[in-house]
């Protein structure tokens, strides 16, 4: 079976198809069943001639001695069975009667000299020996009267009788291997067309026809899998095609906006004389609108570097007690402006981490800037430091306005806002660079929110 | 003090050419590698300011080879090419500085000063700005002989502004300084931080000496 496995083997390489590599299975299958039945078949008649040759000589021996009890004369005996003409199947049949001392009383013409007395085996069992012509012969012997009787009957020579069948035999197993591959052949390619199908859907996908999906309920089982499998890779790909389109988009209006503006109040200041004041005004007013710009473009260029990897990271052993306070110090006068309590939980012992100091201090800045901007007057912002066996993690927790459930999965997307409009100038990549920074670490990000409570956004950074 | 420019942007060229010299800098300009190379290896420059892509030999090529020439001219890099490798290469190679492009001016010239200062910054015990006076040792400040009462940041902040007095400050920069943060500009923090220190240390006197720069920062001046 090894050996017919490499010859397929050697058979699917030559074409590597699917339809190809089931069609000579199916067709070496039929090929192995076909071979063994009929084999099987040879045996059985084969192994019914040699009985029937076996009866021949037994019966005819038995005749013999039959005829000798009846004191019939041997050479009378052998005559008659010699010219009975009751050869089976045009054989030649001899018969010898030899004397207690081994001379011969009386034998068929010829037999001497094609099977001498001694040649033949002593015992009654039929067997089979070669005469001196090389012709097999099946032969018995007993004893009558004292006397020796040898019988021979001439054996079917290997296929005398069998030969033609044998030889149709192997036409026969060709026509079969080839029919069966034929078979075979249609038979796979009807059982692979559903994925002829699933190919020719998959061709006619292109980024402008994403939305296509492939009829799973049309498949089999098998195949079932294999387009779901499919189709969900074609949501993926067409959402965060989406979110680049968006993004595209998102940028052409960031830098849109600034850009109308600065070339706008220039033309307009051009076309008339103006007074040095008028003119400090337009380009201070420029300079803001560029530097709006330049940020957005640093910004981009930070984040993009970040999901790229590559961005180094200056770790070191941070005090995150110390440094969340730091923040609390920097960001106190905007909370306390805006009416809003601003707190800071640190656990006694504060937790350490190996972090990138300026990065982390970038992150929960921004958060907690969010925070205060989304909280009412008499709310509360707490930042809450702790660490356990998954690493350390900073909560900025506000009890603001809270961010509906669709909107939250895409808090961390670039330029998303959930209003899109008149967000006051900001860009929309607060979060987005949160995100890129706990990344960096090989961190995380993860936001809790509910409408009317509050909103928590925890940086989590991997045990050190 | 004398710089010199190697840029072979003519308006960036230009402005800088411009702004360092109101500034109170000597400046020369080369706009391609080698003329760069061999008036950075002649003149007698305090510093010199460097774009990497530049025609010619970039500006890798111009600083290793000063440092090979054994010359240790303080040198600043200019550039777009803002990769953290590259910055690490530039600093690697023995830059003093390195300069994303885009920059603030403002930015530049303190960063400038900051290299060109290099060992311990001259800085009197007590700096006098109009009626205010910093003491940074004894960490008060009295306007007008009137103790003004100040938390300890909103001291550094002030004693920042004086010791720059005259400069403007980009809010990164305060940032960077005060806080020792690097924090995203969108926010309006810095902004708040200078209100508080105006309503302590301008509100209560005349004339006001903590300035808006539209579009920049702030800067304590005395302005007539």
């Amino acid at each position: 079976m090894t050996a017919l496995a490499s010859v397929v083997r050697m058979l699917c390489q030559f074409r590597s198809s699917l339809a190809m590599r089931l069609t000579v299975w199916f067709a070496v299958m039929a090929f192995v069943l076909l071979f063994a039945a009929t084999l099987l078949m040879y045996w059985r008649v084969a192994a019914h001639l040699t009985s029937e040759d076996e009866m021949v000589v037994s019966t005819k021996l038995m005749l013999v001695e039959a005829l000798l009890s009846d004191a019939l004369p041997p050479p009378t005996t052998v005559q008659m069975l010699a010219n009975s003409g009751e050869s089976y199947l045009d054989r030649d049949t001899f018969v010898r009667v030899l004397r207690p001392d081994g001379s011969i009383l009386a034998q068929t013409d010829g037999m001497d000299s094609e099977l001498p007395a001694a040649t033949i085996p002593s015992w009654r069992k039929p067997t089979v020996i070669h005469g001196l012509s090389g012709r097999p012969y099946w032969v018995a012997a007993s004893k009558v009267n004292d006397n020796t009787v040898q019988v021979a009957t001439e054996a079917d020579d290997e296929g005398r009788l069998l030969a033609p069948y044998r030889g149709r035999m192997w036409g026969l197993f060709g026509l079969a291997f080839a029919v069966a591959g034929a078979i075979g052949y249609r038979i796979a390619l009807h059982g692979i067309r559903p994925v002829r199908t699933l190919v020719e859907t998959m061709r006619g996908i292109e980024s402008s026809t994403l939305d296509k999906r492939i009829d799973v309920s049309r498949l089999p089982m098998e195949l079932a899998a294999l387009g779901e499998t499919f189709n969900a890779m074609l949501e993926r790909l067409q959402r965060s095609f989406d979110r680049v389109s968006q993004f595209s988009d998102d940028i052409a209006h960031q830098l849109r906006t600034p850009l109308g503006i600065v070339r706008g109040q220039i033309e307009v200041a051009l076309r008339a004389e103006r007074s040095s004041a008028d003119y400090r005004d337009i380009l201070e007013s420029s300079l803001e609108e560029i530097v709006t710009l330049s940020d957005l473009v640093h910004r981009m260029l930070f984040l993009a570097r970040a999901e790229n990897q590559a961005m180094a990271l200056t770790r070191e052993a941070v005090d995150m007690g110390r440094e969340v306070l730091a923040v609390h110090d920097l960001y106190e006068p905007v909370a306390s402006e805006a009416g809003v309590i601003f707190d800071v939980v640190i656990p006694d012992p504060p937790p350490m981490a190996v972090i990138d100091r300026l990065l982390t201090l970038r992150a929960v800045g921004n958060l907690v800037s969010n925070a205060i901007r989304y909280t009412p007057p008499g709310g509360r912002v707490t930042i809450a430091v702790g660490s356990d066996k998954e690493g350390a993690r900073i909560t900025v927790a506000d009890t603001g306005c809270g961010i509906a459930p669709d909107h939250l999965p895409h808090m961390f997307d670039r330029f998303y806002r959930v209003e899109r409009a008149g967000t006051g100038g900001r860009s929309g990549l607060g979060l987005a660079i949160v995100k890129a920074i706990a990344e960096l670490h090989g961190g995380g990000v993860g936001i809790t929110s509910a409408v009317g409570v509050g909103t928590q956004v925890t940086i989590r950074f991997p045990p050190s | 003090m004398k710089l010199l420019i190697v840029e072979d942007e003519k308006k960036s060229a230009s402005y800088l050419k411009k702004g360092l010299q109101e500034a109170g800098f000597v400046v020369d300009v080369a706009d391609n590698g080698e003329d760069g190379l061999d008036m950075a290896l002649r003149g007698d420059y305090d510093l010199a300011l460097l774009d990497i892509m530049l025609p010619g030999c970039d500006g890798w090529h111009i600083l290793t080879e000063l440092r090979r020439r054994g010359l240790d001219l303080p040198v600043m890099f200019l550039t777009a090419r803002d990769g953290v490798e590259d910055r690490v290469k530039g600093l690697e190679l023995g830059a003093d500085d390195y300069l994303p492009k885009p920059f603030a001016f403002s930015e530049l010239v303190a960063r400038l000063r900051t290299v060109l200062r290099r060992g311990p910054v001259r800085q009197a015990d007590v700096l006098t700005i109009a009626d205010l006076e910093v003491d940074g040792q004894r960490r008060k400040a009295t306007r007008g002989g009137q103790r003004i009462d100040l938390t300890q940041k909103e001291f550094s902040l002030l004693l920042l502004l004086c010791r720059r007095s005259g400069e403007v400050l980009t809010r990164t920069y305060i940032a960077e300084q005060v806080w020792d943060m690097n924090f995203d500009s969108e926010t309006n923090v810095i902004d708040v931080h200078i209100r508080r220190l105006r309503q302590k240390v301008d509100d209560p006197f005349a004339p006001p000496l903590i300035h808006t720069v539209r579009g920049v920062g702030y800067v304590l001046e005395q302005r007539a």
